[in-house]
């Protein structure tokens, strides 16, 4: 019998129960991608790279499902703005009939989406994802500024300059 | 509770199972958040396979990526995987050789291969491999008797899964596929007399796999 090597058994291992952990997460992570990017293939492909890095890192055996939850949706975040700059400009799908929760503003979600979109190759990833969480995803300043592990001093920062540069932008489009 | 809920704390509730609180009180008077939860719970019972494991949005592959070339491999099932020369042995490598190490997706579950389960038609296998030194992989399979290169490119930096997965076919035999490490890359005959030799010396590095099948 060979010894098992070292390096595969440093690696995490696929959780017996991963598609129990799947089924679990993906409606959220699907619904969140769709309020972004629309019912597109693009946020399909974001929900499956989201869950093949959660599958990838050790997160997957954590069993606080709120840290579990932050690290989808900081991972599903980043991957949907690539996928914004990828894209360029479109125009942000509807969202008058889809289910929001009540801490979802639709006009605030609706403008925020279309700035983001437009801004996405201007604007840092951090202030793209904190404009993500608050204002499309409605999370409060401090929601956001845990599941960034970053202050909640810097989110405000970022957002009031995102809430500036969209302000900038309304005006440009209405010139 | 009062004010409004942000979509991360309904997600989070919902995935606790929905426990009673000051969450759920609010859901109960809040037609908005019930309507939200109400459309997570019809997505949970919409089918959505496991996703393939091995695909990267990164990597900005086409989205049928996973190999078809495998449907004429006939590689079928059964992953009873053995390095060639003599007696079955763990897939695993030892510390200082590369290792590749077997996934299995079936039914929505991905499971590593526990040396025994059998793999079946439609099955869909990913190879984790584990490089040390050597700079480049290829993985082959034979076709029509000759080593055909399935996949070949640049060794992951840390251990993990290459970047396409096999489906397994329902065409009868027995399969095989060889795994080549090397320091330069290899191609054609010499590839295919590295295999036959199972080579292991010289910056080559192979390791040779049968994959047995059976019905489901």
């Amino acid at each position: 019998m060979h010894a098992p090597s070292y390096a595969l058994a440093a690696r995490p291992v696929v959780p017996p129960d991963f598609s129990v952990l799947y089924a679990r997460f993906r409606p959220p992570v699907q619904a969140k991608c769709r309020r972004l990017l629309g019912g597109t293939g693009a946020s399909d492909d974001v929900v499956q790279e989201t869950f093949v890095r959660l599958w990838k890192a050790d997160v997957a055996s954590e069993e606080n499902p709120r840290v579990v939850m932050a690290w989808l949706y900081r991972t599903c975040t980043r991957l949907s703005i690539d996928v914004l700059r990828d894209r360029k400009r479109t125009q942000p799908r509807d969202l008058t009939d889809e289910p929001l929760p009540c801490g979802v503003d639709l006009a605030a979600s609706t403008e925020a989406r279309a700035a983001i979109a437009a801004l996405a190759d201007a604007v840092s990833e951090d202030e793209l994802a904190v404009a993500v969480l608050c204002r499309v995803d409605g999370l409060s300043q401090l929601e956001a500024a845990t599941l960034l592990e970053v202050s909640e001093r810097t989110v405000r920062r970022m957002l009031d300059r995102f809430d500036e540069r969209t302000r900038s932008l309304r005006k440009e489009l209405s010139s | 509770m009062n004010g409004h809920i942000s979509a991360f704390a309904l997600d989070v509730h919902w995935a606790e199972g929905r426990p009673p609180g000051d969450l759920e009180a609010h859901v109960a008077t809040c037609e908005r958040c019930r309507g939200y939860l109400a459309s997570l719970d019809a997505s949970a019972r919409r089918e959505h396979p496991t996703p393939r494991i091995v695909v990267s949005l990164q990597a900005r592959r086409p989205r049928n990526w996973v190999l078809p070339i495998f449907s004429t491999i006939a590689l079928a099932a059964g992953v009873a995987l053995f390095v060639k020369a003599g007696a079955p042995r763990e897939y695993v490598g030892t510390k200082g050789t590369p290792a590749v190490e077997l996934f299995i997706e079936r039914d929505h579950r991905i499971d590593r291969w526990d040396e025994r389960t059998p793999v079946h038609p439609n099955d869909r296998l990913a190879l984790h491999v584990a490089c040390e030194d050597f700079p480049r992989v290829v993985v082959a399979a034979p076709v029509s008797g000759v080593w055909t290169t399935v996949f070949d490119g640049p060794c992951p930096l840390q251990s993990e899964a290459l970047p396409f997965s096999l489906t397994v076919d329902d065409q009868p035999g027995d399969e095989h596929l060889a795994l080549v490490w090397s320091k330069e890359p290899m191609k054609g005959a010499s590839l295919a007399r590295a295999i036959d030799e199972r080579r292991r010396q010289r910056g080559v590095w192979v390791t040779t796999l049968d994959l047995k099948k059976t019905a489901p």
